[in-house]
């Protein structure tokens, strides 16, 4: 049987109860039927002893109804209430449902709105990293009067300090004057690396420029 | 003219009922005859009061029912007293003339409260 077929059979009468209700209706009847032939004896004819008979008695439905529902103790009023009762509870379930619905709607939409201001954040962090890598370091170009500090992990005897003159070179032991104004430091390397190479073995010169007028570059 | 039904006061139906099954076994439709006559044609009980009355008393345990056959033939439902029936109506007879008694009192009736 189908949901709403149980929900039929649930609010219509039972068969017992049907049967009370045939019952009390068949006993009702013959009482009428005593009462017309009453009226017959009489000598009414036999439809005004029936009108008499049914204006005596009143409410026959009602009276069938009433004498059912006393013999039956109220059982199909109390079905119909459970059913209402099952109704109203399958009504709340299905409110809960949908605001819990709706509550898990609003924690998505939160959730989203919470994962797009991240990656708005993310794009703009990377942003700010790309924009400091194309940020090209200021070339250092040697000027006069920088100190050019050479350090040569192999060669402890490349280790030292040199002033640019105001010819713009620096004077390097063995090797002499080399000009270095204007040069970058990559430069300045390595062209000192060739100079150095015809007497040393290895070479792994790097230089450290200091600017004049500061500590360090 | 027909005469104007009486009112009954709550609980006379009842007494009625019980009072005529303790004389014999009736249907619905003899129960009122026999009521009226012996009241002298003064309480005619209504169809729509008797059948409820006899329906509850029965889930009380008071009467007892079964299908029978009347005077006409046909199928009637007769009901009887039971036990519980009789104690019943006695005590209900102790109320109902406690109460007529002191309600003749009030009234002034001769014999009332005697």
């Amino acid at each position: 049987m189908s949901g709403w077929g149980s929900l039929r059979a649930g609010w219509s009468p039972s068969l017992a109860e049907q049967a009370v209700e045939a019952d009390v209706r068949e006993e009702l009847e013959a009482h009428l039927a005593l009462a017309v032939e009453d009226g017959l004896r009489e000598g009414l004819d036999e439809e005004t002893a029936r009108a008499r008979a049914f204006e005596r008695f009143g409410d026959f439905e009602g009276t069938v109804r009433g004498c059912t529902r006393l013999k039956t103790g109220g059982g199909n009023v109390a079905r119909k209430l459970s059913w209402i009762l099952v109704a109203v509870l399958a009504v709340g379930l299905m409110l809960a449902m949908v605001q819990s619905r709706a509550n898990q709607a609003r924690a998505e939409a939160a959730m989203a709105e919470m994962r797009h201001a991240m990656a708005v954040l993310q794009e703009e962090r990377q942003r700010g990293l790309l924009e400091l890598e194309e940020q090209e370091p200021r070339p250092v170009i040697v000027g006069l009067g920088d100190e050019l500090e050479l350090v040569d992990a192999q060669n402890e005897s490349l280790n030292f300090r040199a002033q640019v003159a105001g010819d713009g070179t620096i004077l390097l032991p063995e090797v002499g004057h080399i000009e270095v104004v204007g040069l970058s430091r990559p430069e300045v390397e390595a062209a000192l690396r060739e100079r150095y190479a015809a007497y040393f073995q290895e070479v792994a010169l790097f230089v450290r420029v200091h600017p004049a007028g500061r500590d360090a570059d | 003219m027909p005469r104007q039904r009486i009112e009954l006061p709550a609980g006379a139906v009842e007494l009625l009922v019980l009072r005529s099954l303790a004389r014999r076994t009736a249907h619905g439709y003899g129960l009122i005859q026999a009521i009226r006559e012996r009241s002298g044609e003064e309480l005619e009980l209504e169809e729509g009061s008797l059948y409820p009355a006899l329906h509850r008393m029965e889930r009380r345990g008071w009467i007892a029912s079964e299908w029978g056959v009347s005077e006409n033939g046909r199928r009637a439902k007769y009901y009887s007293l039971t036990s519980d029936g009789r104690k019943r109506l006695k005590s209900a007879r102790k109320s109902w003339e406690r109460m007529t008694g002191a309600v003749g009192q009030v009234l002034g009736l001769r014999g009332a409260g005697a």
